[in-house]
Order: C-alpha cells, then structure tokens, then sequence
C-alpha cells in the first residue's frame, strides 16, 4: 500500500512521540515486500544470508539488504545446572523458525551470537579450553571492544551475554521470531534495535529519506533523493563485501580454533552510532564529502550516489598518508581499506583463492531512528524522540580484526599514525558520527547456535 | 548587514535567529573562502547549489553550503546591475531547513530596492 500525502505528514506527527512504531511505516512507504526468490541455503555458517538481490547502479554491483532488521540483546536466564535444557529449548524454536521460513530476505535470517560474560559466567572452563586465539594479534578471538579515538569519552562499551540479528523482508516474520525466542524463557531481553535497509534501488526517493523526513529528523530535505544511507552513497557494493566464508574463523588463517569447536563461526561487532545529518549537510559540500567519504581528489560525478570500490580501487597506508599530506583529509573508505582488503592473493584451507584487494568483512548495518535503543531495561536508552543513526553489524574474523579497521577509520594504521583531533573535520564523518553503545560477540557456527560449549 | 536575535533555546546555537544581507559592490563572481582552521584552500563561499527561489523581480539560486559568516546558513545569491547580492538565514532551533526556506523567501519577497539619493 503506498502512503497518501496526508499519511506522510501523520507520519512526521507520529515522529513526535517517538522512534518506536514508526517502523510501521517501513512498509507503508516501499509499498510493502519486494519481490524476491522465497528458497534460499541454510549454510553452516549463521552470518551467511542466501537469496540477497544484486542490481546494477552505474555499472557497480550493488547487494540489496532485507527491508526488516532487529538486533536483541539478552542474558541468559538458567544457571549453570540449567544450560542443557535452555539449549534444547532455544534451539527447538530456531529450528522451528528454520521449519517455517525460509533463509533468506524473503523468509527470515537469524543470527545468534555469544558475549565474553556469557562464556565467562556459565562455561568457563569449557571456554578456556576452545576459545578461539588469534594469533596475529596473540589474544583471544573474541575480546571486549575498544572505545576507539574518535568514540566520545562516554561510549558505553556494553556486557550483554547474547545477541541476536534477525533480517527479513517482512516485519510479520521478524514479530514472529521475536514472540517465539522469547517463549523458550530462557533469555531475558535487555534490549531491542530496529531499523530498515534499501528500498529505492529501483528509482526514485529512497527509503531512508522517506523515513528521515517522516520522523522530522533535521536536514532530512538535505538528502539525495537516491541515497541508500542517511549520510548519502551507495555502501551495499558486492566489492566491499567480504565474499562466500571469508569472515569465518579459519579461512584467513588468522585464528588458532583449538580443536575446531567454533569452526565456520566468526565474530561479530555490534554498535549504534548517531549522526548529525544537518551538520554533514550543511557543512560539506558535495567535493568535500566525496573526499572524505572515499579519498580526496577522486574524481566523481557531481551528485554521484555509487562510487566504484573494487579491488583496482583500494588505497594503500602510504597513498592515505600521501593525500593527508596533500590535503590535510583522510577518506572513510580510503583509511578503511588499508586493512579491511587483503593486502595480497590468499589461498584459504577450502582451496578458494582471495585476490589482493578483496574485502574481508562482511557488514550487516542497517539505518535506524532508534535513539539509541527501540527498547531497552534501561530507560535511558530509549529517547521519545527519534534520531538518525545506524546500527552498525558487522563479521570479521576477529576481534582485533575489526579494531584494526575501525582504528584505520580514525588515522591510526599498523605502519604509523595520523595525527589529528579526535572528530576533526578532515576525518570527514567522524566529525558528525557519534557512537554510543559497542559490543564484541561470538558467532558459532550454526550447529553449535544454542548456549555453545553447555554439552561438554 | 546583519541581524541577529538570541533566546534560550536548544541546541549549539539554539535559539538564535541570524539573519545576514550582503551586497558585492561591482562584482558578480562568488568570492573565495577557506574552511577555516589550518585549511587554507580557497574554496567557493557557497556552494551545493539547489534550485532558484523567484520572487519580487529577483531570481535567487539557493545554495546550502556556505562558509565563513554564513557557515550553517542557507544563501540566496542573485546578480543585480553588476553587483552580487546575498541572502542568508541560520538553520539552528527552533528553526528547521524547511521553516528557513520559507523565512528566506518571505524575506526576499520583502525586500525594498533603495536607490544611492546622491
């Protein structure tokens, strides 16, 4: 059903008494579900969701996202004695859901992954013995989040012992998901994120400036008609994706399993960020965002939405530093990239071949007006009004893996450091982002989902 | 000429309303700026520029990135007999862009040409 005029503006009311229901309006505005191939592959790997769409936007493949995506937050209600009926009771749900839908954006993908308090608390032996190691950076796999440079001094590095991603088209499915998770009662939520990907990619105004304007988010009018995020560009690129099992565990050889227990698992980086929408609109030009959303110079159509980030495209440390020296800027993208892509051709264990320039994470972020939480068991987190964010998901196969990139996004590089202030203008989104809550998680593999290491 | 008003109000600059009029006696070209800081690259002092506001005889491009004085402003420039003129009004609460955009156009429709008496 698409929205009338007047519907829009009772929308922009709603926005007046908060983020929560208007969700709603995620399917009222793209005109409900697209079209997509209900089948999709279970794989092994949870992180991994079949059936995504690729379009095509000025030549670059580009992924489309589920509409729907909700991110809980849990502890774990059993005690220790307790562990091996929780496990069969959750897991009888999510095989239940597997049952009913399929895995996939036009079915329901659910992701559930374990916190450092989780392992600590109720299997710490257990934990001790199979965490995986990272022997790159000689720590643990999975370890808490850092509060990065350019986080402001009150980022709440969070403790949560579960969380889980869920990811469909359909809200009905996501809804349904949540009702029967938290039947098993043997989680206890701490909280709820909502919020939406795509819509657009077909023409015309995308979903999340309908949205923005709806919620009556400042500078709302300021985004491109096409833009796929609040802050504007084209970010679901196949290029900049990490392809197939390339976040898991093993593939890079990063990480010691210690017998395997997690292999085909991986971790995941949980954040909510908000972002001053007004301030990157009114403050940087289309030049200056260019630069400091890529790299400075490149040259791009004016009012381009899709830039190209393929492998030929990836920046090195030195051309970060190069262009700084220039420019006195750093580009997202462009700082990013010196450690997100492989540096060279990698021969996983499986035998696939990852060519130089590949990127390695695979992000699964999506745009929300919570502010900061749609619901949480802390009142402080839920604002009544709605604000511009994301909330950021993303898998890699460490958690220092994803500190490294997120450290690059700041200036701070593996070979040397960029010396800036903390959120200064030549960091270009770090001077209107805002991070507010961080957590490290750890994805089992599919087998292994349910309250892991509580068999042994 | 500028016109500024303080309240108490929400925000980094809320509640003011700042309102800048300014001519460029003999001269039609944007004028330079830098962003300020260490930066000091020349740079158009408006820029973005999105669409054309109309009224009483003058046709005004509006742009939204604008620097120095008129940082976090939304501008109308126009040409007028070899001069360039501009209009510009802070986007800060209560306002919105969009109340700023109706508060700019009412203030165009409202301006009065005063002609040099000497």
């Amino acid at each position: 059903m698409k929205l009338t005029r007047r519907q829009v503006v009772a929308g922009a009311a709603a926005g007046a008494v908060g983020a929560t229901g208007i969700y709603e309006l995620v399917d009222r505005l793209t005109g409900g579900s697209p079209k997509r191939a209900a089948a999709g592959r279970l794989y092994e790997e949870q992180h991994l969701l079949d059936g995504v769409r690729i379009v095509d936007q000025d030549g670059v493949a580009i992924l489309v996202p589920p509409l729907h995506h909700e991110l809980l937050t849990a502890r774990v209600v059993a005690d220790r004695a307790d562990l091996r009926d929780a496990r069969a009771e959750l897991e009888r749900a999510l095989v239940g859901l597997e049952r009913e839908y399929a895995p996939s954006p036009a079915g329901l993908g659910v992701t559930v992954a374990w916190g450092r308090p989780y392992f600590e608390r109720l299997v710490p032996a257990a934990w001790k013995r199979h965490r995986p190691h990272d022997r790159r950076a000689g720590k643990a796999a999975l370890v808490d989040s850092l509060r990065f440079p350019s986080d402001p001094p009150d980022t709440v590095l969070e403790a949560n012992e579960v969380a889980i991603l869920l990811r469909s088209d359909s809200r009905d499915h996501i809804d349904d998901a949540v009702g029967r998770l938290r039947g098993t009662k043997t989680l206890e939520l701490t909280s709820m994120r909502r919020g939406f990907a795509g819509g657009g990619f077909d023409g015309g105004r995308s979903l999340p400036k309908k949205m923005a304007l709806a919620a009556g988010i400042p500078g709302a009018d300021l985004i491109p008609d096409g833009a796929e995020l609040f802050l504007g560009f084209t970010s679901t690129q196949r290029a900049g994706m990490g392809p197939g099992a390339i976040a898991n565990f093993e593939t890079l050889g990063y990480v010691d399993l210690r017998g395997g227990y997690f292999r085909q698992g991986t971790h995941m980086h949980v954040s909510h960020v908000k972002e001053d929408v007004e301030a990157w609109y009114l403050n940087f030009d289309f030049r200056e965002r260019v630069d400091t959303a890529f790299r400075p110079n490149l040259k791009v159509r004016e009012g381009a939405q899709t830039v190209p980030q393929g492998p030929e495209d990836v920046s090195a440390e030195a051309d970060v530093h190069r262009d700084f020296r220039a420019s006195g800027r750093i580009g997202h993208s462009a700082s990013i990239q010196t450690t997100s892509r492989l540096q060279q051709d990698t021969v996983a264990p499986d035998g696939t071949v990852y060519e130089k320039g590949t990127a390695i994470p695979i992000r699964a972020d999506f745009n929300t007006l919570d502010n900061p939480f749609a619901w949480s068991v802390r009142e402080d987190e839920v604002g009544a009004q709605p604000a511009a964010g994301v909330h950021f998901v993303v898998f890699n196969p460490s958690s220092d893996d994803f500190h490294r990139n997120r450290l690059a996004m700041d200036g701070v590089f593996p070979g040397g450091k960029i010396h800036f202030p903390p959120r200064a203008r030549g960091q270009g989104f770090n001077a209107v982002l805002s991070t507010t809550h961080r957590q490290n998680f750890l994805v089992p593999p599919r087998r292994r989902r349910s309250f892991p290491l509580a068999e042994l | 000429m500028s016109f500024v008003w303080q309240e108490t109000g929400g925000g980094a600059a809320g509640g003011e309303l700042h309102v800048n009029l300014r001519g460029y006696p003999g001269r039609t070209a944007i004028p330079r700026c830098t962003r300020g800081g260490k930066d000091k690259t020349l740079i158009p002092c408006f820029s973005d520029p999105r669409g054309k506001v109309r009224a009483n005889g003058i046709t005004a491009t509006m742009f939204t990135v604008n620097q120095d004085a008129d940082q976090w402003h939304i501008l109308l420039a126009w040409r007028y007999g070899g001069s360039l003129y501009t209009l510009s009004e802070h986007v800060a609460p209560p306002l919105t862009y969009r109340k700023v955009v109706a508060y700019l156009k009412r203030e165009l429709r409202s301006l009065v040409l005063i002609e040099p008496s000497t």
